[in-house]
């Protein structure tokens, strides 16, 4: 939107009716205008792009908080519980013969080398792998029929972060804070922390802004590693720095006096002092000194015998601070770009499952759990979403010759948390052996939609004009999962 | 028989009642209507016909009203049909499905009245671009503003049209110029400068997404793609008629300038490639749609892409059309393509590799013999007994510098041991000992202890500030001490030599160990590390008939041999066509590597052997006994790998099987690190040294002459080869193939008049020939349209790649169409046009706001003033260079310089440059583009990834963007380097502050502005002052 045109100028124009020229360019759909599935704009004041903006309708969540296993986490040996399996353990999966999945044929069906056990008062069955995370199965809602369209990690990751499996769409926590700003103006409104080993394997798309604004792009930082950028150059005083930005105001005011009115200009002036605050705001918000011992080791996070899981837990500590903020999408990722091998830095346990998950559950588990509990007690999940995902699931088969499974688009497990959310709820189910989604079938489309929705985003409204098309998060899909709605 | 009539008296009573209200005269859902035989017989959006006579099946009709299709179950809402009401119609189909002469023809033509894709229209109402512009702002009782002021002028021009503030210098000759013409000369000046198409090939690359990486997860470099970005700019600058731009990128192969594809193959690649099948067809779906929408958009303005899964829903594109676009696209596949070289570059190339050839005959005395003696550990291969802090890196000290590049430290603990050097040798060693010098904090006595069976014996102490033999400057720049003599020992295999902390300093510091038999002389002398693209093993003549290379180690993964090369005199003996055969430990089986790949001749990665674990071995056996006398290996000839490469292998020789001999070992080579400089194969001793000096010097000249050369005739510009059919897909699965379709385009506007089986370049021939035809609605107005925004901010349609009904309208109509006769009339010359913008008043007029207008055209669509706005990333990066004097401007085209350190991991990380230099001071048009990856300073200023095609950047303001003017070390080192050109121009304060002024505003400073400046300066400094500039709205506006 032009600058120029605030809030008042908008209303004024389109009293007179001139409007047809300026607003062109959102107005341009007549048929879609008639219609029950207008795009709703966010209404972006230029000097304040994070400030809190109005939901489409009454919202359930006001934050999100998405925590991604990346490299595919197994549904066959988390959550998916699956009798026959165990049953018919190696034994050929009927109909898999000639079956040619993304590295190739397939051995025999293997039961997870996790035992399931019942968990909480709603007896869930979950496997050893994850101990931590499944006392607290009575507040989770699991969706068991989640189906992508990929097999392949970068697409796979793309598609759960994007909607789409090409590269360059807006992420989901874009799209969301597009639409709706953040609780917390001094702290960046959408935030990715990145796992101790790295970046995921489709890197900073997962929180992309697409060809949305750049300001709605994904802060990437941790527990570890800050903000590029955000401290004051080597050698600059934090007195000298302070004067140089008063000297830099004086200047840009002298200038706007010729351009009265310019948001534009404005908004440039304010930024400085958005980045300013930010300065002090980061910092402290990254700042664990002050937690207390007892959090540190609820998390895990002074574990010495486990550095990684340590760092990963110090990751989790700070998202809750995070949202404690108010920051309105925080993606958490658990798991890196393939380094040493497949499967060794993430969940892509092709070859070798019981070696390589066995040193990625604990760093996930304790952690995690920690996390969602310290939630819970702070009331934090009265007003968050909780995500728990992955790009896509595992066979329930061994690989041909090899100790681990393949990848698996066609029915995988994820589960929601916390606000808006029926629990303890299982949603859909996969075959017999957790292969294919059989029953209320689930598209990413779809979780996607019911994310919105629970924001109070309506997804077929939420859309942004690029190259032709009014793009949305959900392409020209999905379909609010009623059933997992509290 | 079923006749008409039926229809009226049985069929039509089922449609009226379930079927018209939505599919009728009033509405036509799906674009698809029951009262009309050709919408029958055509269908809808769905692509399929909806009434075939005579075939129920084959009706989609059917399909949908017995609900076997999701997502077109009909009637959507209330009770299905009954089965009786499905009988009737599928008996009316089956009987030919006739309908009334009021239902109309079978087939109807479709009448174009959209306005883009109508044809030009002259209008008589003005004949200028200020006449149309004018005539519009009258119509809203609005005006031109007046002239802006000259300086305003000549920093809106060049910012514009070349990307970088005119100096000061320029900007006074303008404001004197009182000449009739100033103005046009200066135009003229600005169209002719090579600086122009540097500015403008950034708004068309980012157009057709042209990136420097597949993208995706690996996200690969794509190191020969740069010429394309080259090729752009010079067609710019040439003023390459328009017709002919589009013709060479679309069909260049054909018409002599092979570059120009480069354009099909400019987006992104996903080369993961599974093995399941249904995978890999979307891939390939998914890389011809890339190449479809980006044709449709950028030349067109038209999207197309949604007509992949279903006829479009705005625009008269149908499925079909979709297809047969798919069709003339289907023979090209990504990659890199050979370009004819010159007649004189093949000469030039002929006479270096001749001198080549005489020259390594002549070296080749000096290739060092392998002894397979002396053994070196070192620091970054030995055990840590205690976390280190660090590492010293680019090392000084004494020449050869054996240190790998760096070295490590601890902090210091008296008695503790840092680290282990297990050489596991037998024998009678001296020890080479080496460490990091050149800082004060490094202890003076650090301990090297002996541990054997009989216990610990200290075997030296040392002073780590300085080198071994005592010397050195302790400067605080980090050093490698040399080697330093600790004397003779008796070792065995399980022996160890420890670093232990003495009692002084607060730092220590180990690197490389050396071994040394006692029975050689002289210091120890190492043989280059292995590198991926070359090794070669020199040894004494000897007799074998079996050769065996065992890796015990690699850079990572499995162990790669692109081709083994055993010679004897200058015959390679290993080669399979020569009887030699070859063997191994166990193979990585894939297409691209397999055994017998290992002794084919052929080089590169697609023909190389991969064993199956981490450590194998592969073996010659030649058909005879054979003298040999050298061994050369590759991980990768071709340069584009080096994972995988063996680091720690042997190389044994037999006559009879099991009676091994070793040749040579990586274990008297430096230690591999992909840190250290180009490896030295030859070294040189003796008397004729000088003369090998001198010889190599030439060698490696000419080596990188050929070099040049020879790559600069690949270029990423697509591989062509004959497609097969294309079909149209359902719903735009590629398992449910539907009818065959040829080549063609979109067929309410042209038909390409080719065969199915057209010959592949044809195909795209034919489409370039439509797009660039005259009679063309769309190719035209698009073009100029696209000048207009970039001139303006705002196109005159604002949705610039897309023209069609969901598109904006134009708020110039006949302008625009003024503008496409002017570009066809004047031989498709744009900067004809350009020149017709820039020479209107309407481009000159003043950037001021005027409260009157404001109100009934605030965001100055129609003109009434120039609308001023941010520079876009790569004028703020070339700007800030320029006004320093750091930018590179005469370092024009090549390849291009990286933001990034890549992370050569099969998943490639891309970490951001810490340090700059005048390499990275060249305009960004020339920055590497990496796609996801934004540059760490600018990126952020929404400088697209070039995942998608980006036809007008967004301008958001954000506090990243601040953070990254503020504080990044790139902008801070411009603001020092700006602060020492004002000090060198001037001692004077005042004139210092009036020169950064005229240079970064390109006007006088005033005295309130003077006075501010002079007690910042005196509290804060220059450079703060400078970091501010480069800082403030002014600096980064277009005004």
């Amino acid at each position: 939107m032009n600058p120029l045109l605030n809030r008042r100028s908008f209303l004024n124009h389109s009293a007179r009716g001139l409007s047809g020229i300026a607003l062109s360019s959102l107005f341009h759909q007549d048929q879609l205008l008639a219609s029950d599935k207008a795009p709703i704009r966010p209404e972006i004041d230029p000097k304040h792009p994070f400030r809190s903006r109005n939901a489409h309708h009454p919202a359930a969540a006001k934050k999100v908080l998405v925590i991604f296993c990346a490299g595919a986490c197994s549904q066959v040996d988390t959550f998916d519980y699956k009798p026959e399996l165990i049953k018919r353990h190696g034994q050929a999966m009927p109909g898999a013969e000639g079956l040619k999945t993304f590295q190739g044929e397939q051995g025999n069906l293997t039961k997870s080398p996790w035992e399931f056990k019942p968990r909480g008062q709603s007896g869930k069955m979950i496997s050893e792998l994850v101990p931590h995370l499944a006392e607290l199965a009575d507040d989770m809602c699991f969706i068991h029929s989640m189906t992508g369209k990929t097999n392949t990690h970068g697409p796979g990751e793309n598609f759960m972060s994007t909607g789409y499996t090409l590269d360059g769409f807006p992420s989901m926590g874009a799209w969301s804070t597009w639409a709706l700003g953040s609780e917390c103006e001094d702290l960046p409104a959408y935030v990715a922390i990145s796992d101790p080993r790295g970046t995921p394997q489709s890197s900073v798309n997962n929180w992309g802004p697409g060809f949305l604004p750049a300001a709605f792009q994904g802060t990437e930082f941790n527990a570890g590693k800050s903000i590029g950028n955000l401290g004051i150059p080597e050698g600059t005083s934090t007195k000298t720095d302070r004067a140089t930005r008063d000297f830099l105001k004086r200047m840009n005011e002298r200038h706007l006096e010729q351009f009265p009115g310019d948001s534009e200009l404005a908004a440039r002036i304010s930024s400085y002092e958005l980045a300013a605050r930010m300065q002090l705001s980061v910092p402290e918000v990254t700042d664990l000194s002050t937690e207390p011992k007892s959090i540190l080791k609820d998390y895990g996070a002074d574990d010495p015998n486990n550095l990684l899981k340590a760092g990963f837990a110090k990751n989790c500590i700070l998202a809750r601070r995070l949202l404690e903020k108010g920051v309105r999408f925080v993606q958490l990722f658990n798991g890196a770009y393939q380094t040493g091998g497949e499967g060794v830095s993430n969940w892509d346990g092709h070859k070798k499952i019981v070696e390589q998950y066995s040193k990625h559950g604990p760093v996930l588990d304790q952690p995690c759990a920690a996390l969602l509990k310290d939630m819970k007690r702070r009331g934090l999940l009265d007003d968050t979403l909780v995500v728990w995902t992955t790009e896509f699931g595992r066979m329930p088969t061994f690989q041909k010759g090899a100790s681990g499974r393949d990848h698996n688009p066609d029915g995988f497990t994820t589960w929601l948390m916390g606000a808006g959310v029926k629990a303890p709820f299982s949603y859909g189910a996969s075959d017999e052996f957790s292969y294919k989604a059989v029953e209320n079938i689930t598209t990413v489309y779809d979780f996607h939609a019911t994310i919105l929705h629970l924001l109070g985003l309506n997804h077929e409204q939420l859309t942004f004009y690029h190259n032709g098309f009014e793009r949305r998060l959900t392409d020209v899909h999905g379909h609010v999962i009623r059933d997992v709605l509290a | 028989m079923v006749r008409s009539a039926d229809f009226e008296e049985r069929i039509e009573p089922i449609f009226e009642s379930r079927c018209i209200d939505c599919h009728g005269p009033d509405k036509q859902k799906g674009q698809f209507r029951v009262d009309r035989l050709a919408s029958l017989l055509v269908g809808g959006d769905s692509g399929e016909a909806a009434v075939v006579p005579g075939e129920p099946e084959g009706s989609f009709l059917i399909k949908a009203i017995r609900q076997d299709e999701p997502g077109y179950e009909m009637p959507p809402k209330g009770k299905k049909l009954e089965e009786a009401e499905i009988a009737l119609i599928e008996d009316w189909i089956r009987e030919g499905a006739k309908t009334p002469e009021r239902l109309g023809p079978a087939e109807e033509k479709i009448e174009l009245t959209h306005w883009s894709f109508v044809p030009l229209q002259k209008s008589e109402r003005a004949d200028s671009v200020d006449g149309f512009v004018k005539a519009r702002l009258g119509e809203s009782g609005l005006t031109l503003s007046e002239r802006a002021d000259r300086r305003t002028l000549i920093r809106r021009l060049f910012l514009v049209m070349v990307g970088i503030p005119p100096t000061p210098e320029q900007v006074d000759r303008f404001v004197k110029d009182e000449s009739d013409g100033a103005w046009d000369r200066l135009i003229g000046e600005v169209l002719a400068s090579p600086h122009y198409g540097e500015r403008w090939a950034t708004h068309w690359l980012d157009l057709v997404r042209f990136g420097e990486t597949n993208g995706f997860e690996t996200n690969r470099e794509r190191l020969t793609a740069w010429p394309f970005r080259d090729w752009v700019i010079d067609s710019f600058n040439q003023d390459k008629p328009y017709d002919q731009f589009i013709r060479e990128q679309i069909a260049g192969d054909a018409v002599g300038s092979p570059i120009g594809t480069g354009f099909l193959v400019a987006g992104p690649f996903d080369t993961v490639k599974g093995q399941d099948p249904k995978l890999g067809l979307m891939q390939r779906m998914n890389e011809l749609d890339d190449m479809i929408n980006t044709t449709g958009t950028a030349f067109l303005g038209l999207t197309t892409g949604c007509a992949r899964c279903h006829n479009h829903k705005f625009d008269p594109v149908s499925q079909v059309d979709y297809y047969a676009m798919q069709a003339v696209f289907a023979g090209v596949n990504h990659g890199e393509a050979k370009m004819p070289l010159t007649k004189t570059a093949h000469r030039e190339l002929t006479r270096i590799r001749s001198e080549i050839v005489d020259l390594k005959t002549k070296l080749a005395p000096f290739i060092p013999v392998s002894k397979g003696a002396v053994v070196a550990v070192d620091d970054s291969v030995a055990k840590l007994l205690e976390e280190k802090r660090g590492h010293g890196v680019k090392l000084g000290g004494p020449e050869p510098n054996l240190s790998g590049g760096s070295y490590t430290w601890w902090t210091r603990t008296e008695g503790k041991d840092v680290m282990i050097y297990q050489p596991r040798v037998s024998g009678r060693y001296r020890l080479w000992l080496s460490w990091g010098a050149g800082h004060k904090t490094h202890s003076a006595d650090t301990r090297y202890i002996l541990r054997t069976a009989s216990g610990e014996k200290e075997i030296a102490s040392v002073d780590q500030q300085r080198l071994a033999d005592g010397s050195g400057e302790i400067s605080g720049k980090s050093l490698w001490s040399g080697l330093y003599d600790a004397g003779v020992h008796e070792l065995k295999a399980a022996d160890k030599l420890l670093v232990r902390g003495g009692k002084t300093g607060t730092a220590m510091t180990a690197d490389v160990v050396f071994f040394q038999p006692e029975s050689s002389e002289g210091m120890p002398s190492l043989r280059a590390a292995v590198n991926a693209k070359h090794n070669i093993e020199s040894f004494a003549p000897r007799r074998a008939k079996f050769v065996r290379f065992s890796i015990a180690k690699t850079n990572g993964a499995q162990p790669c041999l692109d081709e083994l090369e055993i010679f004897g005199g200058e015959k390679n003996v290993a080669l399979a066509s020569s009887g030699a055969v070859a063997s191994s430990g166990g193979d990585f089986v894939h297409p691209k590597h397999k055994l017998e790949h290992i002794n084919d001749g052929q080089y590169g990665n697609s023909r190389s052997w991969i064993a199956k674990e981490t450590t194998g071995w592969v073996q010659i056996e030649f058909p005879e006994v054979a003298e040999i006398d050298r061994i050369e290996w590759a991980r990768d000839r071709e340069a584009k790998f080096s994972d995988r490469l063996a680091v720690e292998y042997r190389i044994e020789a037999a006559v009879e099987p099991g009676k091994w001999v070793t040749l040579a070992s990586s274990s008297d080579r430096l230690p591999f690190d992909t840190k250290q400089a180009a490896p030295e194969t030859y070294r040189f001793t003796g008397e004729k040294a000088e003369q090998g000096r001198q010889w190599h010097a030439q060698l490696k000249q000419l080596e990188s002459e050929a070099e040049k050369i020879d790559k600069s005739q690949m270029v990423y510009a697509g591989r062509f080869s004959q497609p097969g059919m294309t079909h149209r897909l359902y719903r735009g699965e590629p398992d449910a193939k539907r009818e065959e379709v040829g080549p063609g385009a979109i067929a309410v506007f042209s038909s390409l008049g080719l065969e199915k089986n057209a010959p592949e370049k044809d195909r795209r021939v034919a489409l370039a020939d439509w797009i660039t035809s005259p009679e063309n609605p769309l190719t035209a107005r698009v073009i100029v349209n696209r000048l207009w925004q970039f001139h303006f901010g705002t196109g005159i349609v604002d949705t610039p790649s897309d023209f069609g009904r969901n598109g904006s309208a134009p708020t110039h109509p006949e302008l625009l169409d003024w503008l496409a006769m002017e570009l066809i009339e004047n031989d498709w010359s744009l900067k004809h046009v350009q020149r017709l913008i820039l020479q209107s008043a309407t481009w000159q007029q003043s950037n001021r706001p005027n409260e009157s207008a404001m109100q009934v055209d605030a965001s100055s669509r129609l003109l009434w003033r120039f609308p001023p706005r941010r520079l876009e990333a790569e004028g703020i990066r070339d700007s800030i260079l320029s006004v320093t004097g750091a930018l590179e401007l005469q370092n024009r085209g090549g390849p291009g310089f990286s933001p990034f350190e890549v992370e050569m991991e099969n998943v490639r990380h891309y970490h951001p440059k810490k340090n700059f230099g005048p390499d990275d001071w060249r305009r960004m048009i020339y920055m590497t583009k990496i796609r996801q990856e934004r540059e760490q300073v600018f990126g952020a200023f929404d400088c697209p990834d070039a995942s998608q095609a980006v036809p007008k950047r967004s301008r958001s303001t954000t506090p990243l963007q601040a953070l990254n003017l503020l504080n990044s070390r790139f902008v801070i080192q411009q603001a020092g380097l700006f602060a020492e050109r004002l000090e060198s121009e001037s001692d004077d304060r005042a004139t210092q502050i009036r020169r950064a002024y005229e240079l970064c505003f390109n006007r006088p400073a005033t005295n309130v502005e003077i006075v501010d400046a002079n007690s910042f300066i005196e509290a804060e400094g220059l450079t703060q002052f400078t970091r501010a500039m480069l800082n403030a709205n002014e600096f980064v506006f277009i005004p």
